[in-house]
């Protein structure tokens, strides 16, 4: 097993100590006493969702990437035994107990082989399985370049610049959760973007109000709900285009959050429902409903990477549909007692890749 | 155009023909005059309006005053030692785009001094008991036994900003005179005094719209008007944006003709339509010039030497192509639209607002730090870039926030906007667009007129309620208000968009031999700044983790390709006229 901090191969006989016999760095994980994943592995899937430290992240953006390193089903043991035998007692018709045997070997291999290949739906990780992964992992090795972490306090006030509020911004992606929105702003997205950042339920407090008021003063706010396919996510566009609190008075609010049909991808990475039969309605198909009594797919399931990328290029394919900024001129924007809610299910569905720049407004 | 150098101190006087050979493109007549331990040189354009037409020679004076003053006057030498005296008539209002030089024979002593905001550069060095100063860094280098060896520090800064900012000069031993100063050297040492500082004045009685256009409206009118030397016509560059348009309402109604240009970038052009609208609605006759990467890649090497110092945006090629349309079509002053961003609160406030309301939640990031990191080039990204010789050689941290503090946190704003201006008017205006600007203009013998950068303009911003510059997310909103009477709806009130020069597809493209020239692994191992597998991943066309946008790669090349070209014509050719180019 290699020592990710010197890289020396090491046998188990040689580690008794739980240490590399070379550099004395400690292993976090043995799995020679039935670790999951090797400490290399586990260095790779932080790499993976750090972009190499380059971008920042989230544990349980962690808890996904050795979810998909893990996604694959096990193999049901009594099955193979019972294939076994099965294969055993018909080869042994032939009247020749090697052949028997052979066959029964064979189907058996067969049987191993095309289970251990089948992609689980659901994960196959338990969360306290990874919780504790994690703990050791940070016991060894501290916590990784890039991991996001809120101050335990809330942030020191700067000095006074009442002028603040009276601006606005271009755009606004209202998530979920406040995971989420950590993810985008701990990577400068609002920053790259002039795009505010919030979580429906008033995260981050502290200037979760200041903000939504700036956002009434663009009647041109291009507004995008980003969420899990849940219930209440797919339900997030519907709530902000009716509620008077949020964006009952704009023209449009655009889903650029995971739903069912979009679930392909991610076998091995959704969870079990937990929340009851879902409904139909308030933005929820019939279909939909019935996926997401079984599932829920969290965000978390896309890299972080992608996740910045993607929704970069969103917001820049919206902008491309309306180019004039008229509504200053006669004051207010269109009023018609609720936001119609657009669908762009290709926002998360495909890869960005290096060349995928969006059309970039900005100077 | 035109150009001033000169000495004091036991010097060669022939040094100052050399000073002015290293200008010759900015203009055909030169002047020299010379005094005991003394000796300044003027080259110009002979006819050009507006202009000194040579040294102003009153004993015991000798004056050398290149560029125009606003509003022009027959001769800006002959008037500018009553100029600096203080008054209303005077410092007070001394406006336009100058850099002279004036030496006072009875007092042994050399006043220097730069327009408000930057247009003219003025250099300076002391070496072996001699004081020169002169318009451009390559007539410094032309001194020859100065030595010329590269600043890491002020390349480092550049590495940031895509300029350099602030007195430094990326050649060491070599500083500049910040716009809006007054220098004077005793023979011993140089006291730098401002005479021009831009404050915040907010007037309550513009919160009134109606009283907030009317004041702008006369300033930006007047601004325009006060740099027309008497030109039967006039060039104007016209992205069809509400800062050129604006100009070009004002010079139509000036009444003076003018001959408008704009860029075509082909398919990736943005605003062409936008230009032709404007033309249309005004009666400009209008010229669009080619602009690809094509067509820069045999102009760049002279791009690089006429622009003197090293600019890392990539304006800078389609403006050299700009100049020179204008001058083909036998223009000798050129508008421009520049400064609506810095002076009405374009779109780089937004970032920094946005920042602004997020600060804190997980760690300290300060608000210098935040607007470093705006100009998307490599701050934050040295450990990557720089190798680790280069990297032991650029100082230690806080030298490029040091720039900024003075007016992030000025006590002369009393507004989060007006200190984000306070900052882009100092350091994009004044230490990039504007010389940038004036250089490329030069390039091709024309004079630079931005009327944006107008002192009362600017002190009539200042007294303006932030609201009515950002209003909402509405950008330069007076602005509009004013020109909507003035301009068609769809140009008034589109939504911005950037300047649009398709740099990473030039350097992926057209531009990709030219690239490979300078910062080929070649290239890169023997200037031994820079990590070769960095740069080779850009030019990959791999865009660094995390970065969504796509144009980041070309801008973050460029930048290195320009500042190459600019230690081979600078450093390794002590500035002279590079021969050839690049493949």
């Amino acid at each position: 097993m290699k020592c990710i901090h010197c890289r020396h191969d090491s046998k188990y006989r040689d580690r008794a100590d739980g240490k590399c016999p070379r550099c004395h760095h400690a292993f976090a994980f043995e799995p020679q006493k039935g670790a999951l994943l090797t400490d290399a592995a586990f260095q790779a899937a932080i790499d993976a969702v750090s972009a190499k430290g380059r971008v920042r992240w989230g544990v349980e953006h962690l808890y996904y990437e050795i979810c998909r390193r893990r996604r694959r089903r096990g193999v049901p043991k009594l099955g193979a035994v019972a294939v076994f035998l099965v294969a055993l007692l018909l080869g042994f018709q032939t009247g020749s107990k090697l052949l028997g045997v052979v066959i029964a070997a064979v189907a058996t291999g067969v049987f191993i082989r095309v289970m251990s290949r089948r992609v689980a739906d659901t994960v196959q990780v338990p969360l306290a399985t990874f919780d504790a992964m994690w703990a050791d992992w940070q016991r060894v090795n501290g916590a990784p370049t890039g991991l996001i972490a809120r101050k335990a306090e809330a942030p020191a006030p700067r000095p006074a610049e009442p002028d603040l509020a009276d601006y606005s911004f271009d755009r606004a992606v209202i998530c979920d959760r406040a995971r989420t929105a950590d993810l985008l702003i701990a990577n400068n997205f609002h920053f790259e973007n002039n795009c505010a950042v919030l979580a429906v339920g008033g995260y981050p407090p502290g200037p979760f109000e200041t903000i939504r008021t700036m956002l009434r003063r663009n009647p041109r706010l291009q507004v995008l709900a980003l969420h899990d396919a849940t219930a209440p996510g797919c339900r997030l566009a519907r709530q902000l285009a009716t509620s008077p609190e949020w964006f009952k008075d704009l023209d449009v609010v655009t889903d650029v959050g995971l739903r069912p049909g979009l679930a392909g991808p991610f076998m091995g990475l959704l969870l079990p429902n937990e929340g009851g039969a879902v409904l139909a309605g308030e933005g929820i198909t019939p279909s939909e409903a019935q996926w997401l009594s079984r599932y829920a797919l969290e965000l978390a399931a896309i890299r972080p990477e992608q996740v910045l990328k993607r929704l970069f290029r969103a917001i820049n394919r919206k902008a491309d549909e309306d180019e004039t900024d008229d509504t200053m001129m006669s004051g207010d924007g269109a009023r018609n007692g609720g936001a119609r809610v657009a669908r762009d299910d290709a926002a998360l569905a495909a890869d960005a890749g290096d060349s995928d720049g969006g059309a970039d407004a900005f100077g | 155009m035109s150009g001033i150098c000169g000495f004091v101190g036991a010097a060669d006087p022939a040094l100052v023909d050399a000073m002015l050979g290293a200008i010759d493109y900015r203009g055909d007549r030169t002047d020299v005059a010379t005094a005991p331990g003394v000796a300044l040189g003027y080259r110009f354009w002979g006819g050009r309006p507006g202009k000194s037409p040579g040294i102003h020679r009153a004993a015991p004076h000798l004056v050398a005053c290149a560029g125009t003053f606003a509003p022009p006057v027959p001769s800006p030498a002959a008037a500018l030692v009553d100029r600096l005296r203080p008054g209303p008539d005077g410092l007070d209002a001394l406006d336009g785009a100058f850099a002279g030089a004036w030496w006072d024979g009875a007092r042994r002593r050399l006043t220097l001094v730069r327009d408000p905001f930057g247009v003219r550069s003025l250099y300076y060095a002391e070496h072996g008991g001699v004081f020169y100063f002169a318009s451009e860094l390559k007539q410094l280098l032309a001194i020859p036994d100065l030595p010329v060896r590269p600043d890491p520090v002020a390349l480092h800064k550049y590495l940031t900003f895509s300029f350099v900012p602030g007195e430094d000069v990326p050649v060491l031993g070599v500083r500049r005179l910040l716009p809006g100063r007054l220098a004077e050297w005793d023979g011993r040492t140089l006291a730098v005094t401002p005479y021009f500082t831009l404050r915040e004045a907010i007037d309550p009685a513009l919160a009134d719209r109606a009283a907030a256009v009317r004041t702008i409206r006369r300033a930006w009118r007047g601004a325009v008007a006060r740099r027309l030397n008497g030109e039967a016509e006039v060039g104007l560059y016209l992205s069809g944006g509400i800062d050129s348009s604006g100009v070009a309402v004002w010079l139509r109604k000036a009444g003076v003709d003018v001959r408008a240009l704009s860029l075509d970038f082909g398919a990736a052009g943005v605003e062409k339509p936008q230009a032709k609208t404007v033309a249309e609605h005004l009666g400009l006759p209008l010229t669009f010039v080619k602009a690809g990467g094509e067509d820069v890649a045999p102009v760049l090497m002279d791009l690089v030497w006429k622009l003197d110092l090293p600019f890392g945006d990539a304006v800078t090629g389609p403006h050299y192509l700009l100049g020179r349309a204008a001058r083909e079509s036998g223009l000798s002053a050129v508008f421009n639209g520049e400064g609506g961003d810095q002076f009405f609160g374009g779109w780089t406030s937004k970032p920094m607002i946005a920042a602004e309301l997020y600060a804190g939640l997980y760690e300290d990031e300060s608000r210098e730090e935040l607007y470093l990191r705006s100009y998307h080039r490599f701050y934050g990204r040295e450990e990557q870039l720089y190798t680790p010789e280069f990297r032991a050689q650029v100082g230690g941290p806080g030298q490029r926030r040091a720039h900024l503090a003075p007016y992030l946190r000025s006590a002369a704003a009393t507004t989060f906007l007006n200190r984000i201006r306070l900052a882009d008017i100092a350091l994009k205006g004044s230490q990039n667009i504007l010389p940038r600007a004036e250089r490329v203009s030069n390039a091709w013998a024309l004079d630079a007129r931005v009327p944006l950068f107008d002192r009362a303009l600017a002190e009539a911003s200042f007294r303006l309620p932030p609201q009515l510059k950002l209003h909402g997310a509405c950008e330069k909103y007076v602005l509009k208000l004013i020109m909507q009477r003035h301009l068609p709806r769809e140009v008034v009130w589109r939504r911005k968009f950037g300047m649009g020069v398709p740099i990473t597809d030039w350097v992926l493209g057209p531009l990709a031999p030219v690239i490979e020239e300078l910062l080929g692994p070649a290239s890169l191992t023997q200037r031994g700044f820079f990590r070769p597998e960095y740069v080779e991943r850009l030019r990959q066309g791999r865009n660094d983790p995390g970065e969504t946008r796509r144009r980041r790669i070309g801008e973050r090349l460029w930048a290195l390709a320009m500042l190459e070209a600019w230690l081979r014509v600078f450093i390794d050719g002590r500035g002279r006229r590079p021969e050839g180019g690049l493949r």
